[in-house]
């Protein structure tokens, strides 16, 4: 096999890529710069920083890290295997929000941004199914935050 | 008057004298309290006790040890008020009211021969961990066992070392996460209800016990049903106001139930009618 | 039980109230508060202290006692309070106990008074009956409650001029008793005179009749007494419908009729206090200045209050729409559930003593057309 027939075939094992078609996965591959391994505290992104890059993660565990002045860093988000780390790359101004921290050895396949939004402009059956993707999970994160908003666990008296 | 021939021989109100005999402090606001049991304690995992410090109140508290040890009663108590304030400054030596068990179990045998889901939030592990020393005793009559355990941030996380020795065992899945937690810490970080999609069980051969605030146990229950579960298989504990604990004084009401005797431990079947209701 | 009616005179009723004395119990019944000027029950030595020739005018928010013009003991309606502030009267001892060192003991509860109701009503029969379900039922059995309860003895006295706010013929409860006393009355006055028609219900009922000596009353008299009972159905103030009503309001939970039916409401909790099914009770652990000795008492609480739902963190009901609809749900609807009846009797009590007249009948009727123009959109 190819290295470029391998490296489709792993990014459609990949859960992001599940129900994706063949030739939309084959589109996708194009995009991917490389798979890349980073080890613990590695700093994968930085808050403020240029968001030019979509990470879909293989293995490991990221932190998303917020810092605050006087609070110190906080973790707010974990994202492991077969979940997708950012999506500032997505929409305007591509700027990274949070800082992506290395909590365990991971690897993740990095895709191009700009090229993905080329692809998804062109293509738009594709374009549709990666905001759909996109949308499920800013919805679901969004979910989650509001739970953690709530504060639940907090002592009310 | 044909009504009362007999008069009841037990009083449900009296509290009986028991000695605090162990006290571990599990986190900054939490702490487990080891009673001597007089006469062998019977209880099933999920029941609770009305815990009395002498002239302070009286609180409902789960029982969190495990239930084939009947010499002892084992709670864990959050400080929340004055009464769970009271039962922190109890020493070694000093006498606690006990009333209980109360309430309805867990369903073990419900989940017998099929996958074990166990969901807690909070000081939620405490009234499931009865649960979870019934299943890893009995751990051949269920298939999958998976726990799923999140809390606040890393500092309240309690039962850390029994949590670390269930993680390391081979027959069971167990997934920790926190809400948030100061940079450096290692673990798994987000609510818990994000820890289901991604368990090893089987949705539609599996029994869920699902214990933690309300709206954490309603965004669980939502993913475990998106991921197939029927709703006769969901088990969650709620909380009310409970002060007689066998069903006079009203309180613990929560649509046609009493939580302190058709609960705390519900079918989700038939309760789940209520939950969206505001102020039921 | 001897079934035939026996004829007593208010002379007899005295003395019923003296072999009653005699028996060890204290005679309670319904007296004139003076101050409020109101019928509620109380120590009761001789027939002087029924309320002699009173009636009550009862509406909604509406309350008075007008002179009858006649003798009747028991020509109204209904008091402000039941048997109830008897048998589970507020700030009843469930427990009390005493410091020994590092622990405690119990101390044992005094002997319990033995309470001779006269003149309680049908519908405050079926409160009792309704009460015992709740507190000597099917799940726990409260001690303190059955003590006084296996005490009692009961004298009812059958209506036949039910008041503005009165519903018991709807809810099966009244306005002739049943079951559930040592001896039932109705009053008479008649052509014939003033009298009473008394049967006996249990063995010491019949003894205390056996020792009055009574003669038998004559059958047209007691026909005529059962006939103006039976004729009361007829004359009640309100009524209510209960066909399929558990239903209907355990389908109405989020309506939001609820809010327009307590757009008035105080959360006063009067209703719940004259009551008489009305069973909740915070627990409450008292001591002394020393901390040596400690009682645990239920005292009356109610499901208006803001805190009764309390958890830490807050009130689970702080609308007042949320309370009302949990106390009218939980009398008509999920009392059912849980007792296998409804937890009303018809008395009116709530509607009458409820300051801005909120109308339990009303206020059902309203949610069934609710539900039912719902149900045909």
């Amino acid at each position: 096999m190819s290295e470029k027939k391998e490296l489709v075939a792993e990014l459609a094992r990949h859960p992001f890529m599940r129900g994706f078609a063949p030739e939309a996965v084959e589109r996708m591959a194009e995009c991917v710069e490389g798979i890349r391994e980073w080890d613990e505290d590695a700093l994968i992104f930085r808050a403020g920083g240029e968001a030019d890059m979509c990470y879909l993660v293989r293995g490991g565990e990221v932190a998303i890290e917020i810092h605050s002045p006087g609070v110190g860093s906080r973790i707010v988000q974990t994202v492991s295997h077969g979940q997708v780390l950012g999506w500032s790359w997505l929409f305007e101004p591509h700027q990274w929000a949070f800082d992506a921290r290395v909590l365990t050895p991971a690897s993740a396949f990095v895709l191009r941004g700009e090229a993905v939004r080329k692809c998804m402009d062109e293509h738009h059956d594709l374009g549709y199914l990666m905001m759909s993707r996109f949308a499920g999970l800013i919805a679901a994160r969004l979910q989650a935050t509001r739970l953690q908003l709530l504060d639940l666990y907090a002592s009310r008296d | 008057m044909q009504a009362v021939t007999e008069l009841p021989t037990i009083n449900p109100m009296a509290p009986v004298p028991h000695e605090v005999v162990g006290k571990r402090r599990e986190t900054y606001d939490t702490m487990t309290l080891e009673l001597a049991a007089p006469e062998p304690f019977e209880s099933r995992p999920g029941q609770f006790n009305m815990l009395y410090p002498f002239g302070i109140g009286e609180c409902a508290i789960s029982i969190s040890g495990d239930p084939s040890r009947t010499d002892r009663i084992v709670h864990t108590i959050r400080d929340v008020g004055a009464v769970t304030h009271a039962l922190h400054a109890l020493d070694i030596g000093d006498h606690v009211g006990v009333r209980g068990p109360f309430g309805t179990p867990w369903p073990m045998e419900a989940a017998e021969g099929k996958d074990l889901v166990i969901v807690a939030g909070g000081i939620g592990l405490a009234p499931v961990r009865p649960a979870i020393y019934e299943a890893l005793n009995h751990r051949d009559r269920y298939e999958q066992f998976v726990l799923l355990y999140g809390a606040r941030s890393p500092e309240d996380l309690v039962y850390l070392d029994e949590i670390k020795e269930w993680r390391s065992r081979f027959d069971a899945h167990v997934d920790v996460s926190v809400d948030s937690a100061p940079s450096g810490y290692r673990g798994s970080v987000g609510v818990v209800t994000r820890l289901i999609p991604s368990a090893d069980f089987d949705p539609e051969h599996a029994v869920a016990f699902v214990i933690g605030p309300e709206i954490m146990m309603r965004f669980s229950v939502t993913e475990l049903r998106a991921l197939g579960m029927p709703r006769d298989q969901i088990y969650i504990s709620m909380e009310r106001n409970m002060q007689c604990a066998v069903g006079f004084c009203g309180h613990c009401q929560f649509g046609n139930t009493f939580v302190c005797r058709d609960g705390a431990v519900f079918c989700y079947d038939d309760i789940h009618s209520y939950l969206p209701i505001k102020e039921v | 039980m001897p079934e035939t009616p026996l004829l007593l005179d208010r002379a007899d009723l005295d003395r019923m109230i003296g072999i009653l004395s005699e028996r060890g119990y204290q005679v309670v019944g319904p007296t004139v508060r003076e101050q409020e000027h109101i019928i509620s029950y109380g120590d009761v030595g001789s027939t002087d202290d029924f309320p002699v020739g009173l009636t009550d005018e009862q509406e909604a928010a509406t309350y008075r006692l007008v002179d009858r013009g006649d003798g009747r003991l028991f020509g109204y309606a209904v008091g402000a309070t039941s048997p109830m502030s008897y048998l589970q009267p507020s700030d009843a001892v469930v427990w009390a106990g005493r410091r020994t060192g590092k622990g405690f003991e119990t101390v044992e509860p005094p002997d319990p008074p033995r309470y001779a109701f006269v003149g309680v009503r049908p519908c405050e029969l079926a409160a009792i009956a309704i009460e015992d379900e709740v507190f000597l039922g099917t799940g726990s059995q409260c001690p303190t409650y059955a003590t006084l309860r296996q005490k009692a003895f009961l004298v009812s006295v059958d209506c036949t001029e039910p008041g503005g706010t009165c519903f018991c013929a709807s809810m099966g409860t009244g306005p002739g008793a049943t079951s559930g006393y040592d001896i039932a009355l109705i009053e008479v006055l008649d052509d014939e005179g003033h009298a009473f028609i008394a049967r006996a219900g249990t063995e010491e009922g019949a003894a205390v009749l056996a020792e009055l000596g009574a003669a038998p009353a004559g059958e047209e008299r007691a026909a005529a007494a059962s006939q103006a009972v039976e004729e009361a159905a007829g004359k009640m103030g309100r009524s209510l419908d209960t066909e399929g009503l558990r239903d209907t309001l355990a389908a109405s939970l989020s309506d939001p009729i609820w809010d327009e039916l307590a757009a008035t409401c105080l959360t006063c909790a009067n209703c719940t206090m004259v009551c008489p099914t009305c069973f909740c009770a915070a627990v409450e652990n008292r001591t002394n200045l020393d901390a040596t000795e400690a009682e645990r008492v239920r005292r009356w609480d109610s499901c208006f209050n803001f805190e009764f739902s309390y958890i830490h963190g807050g009130s689970l009901r702080p609308s007042a729409s949320a309370r009302y609809r949990q106390w009218m749900t939980h009398k008509l609807s999920s009392w059912v559930d849980q007792f296998g009846m409804y937890g009303c009797v018809g008395c009116g009590r709530c509607i009458t003593w409820c300051p801005v007249g909120i109308d339990i009948t009303a206020n059902a009727a309203a949610v069934r057309a609710r539900m039912e123009e719902a149900a045909h959109v």
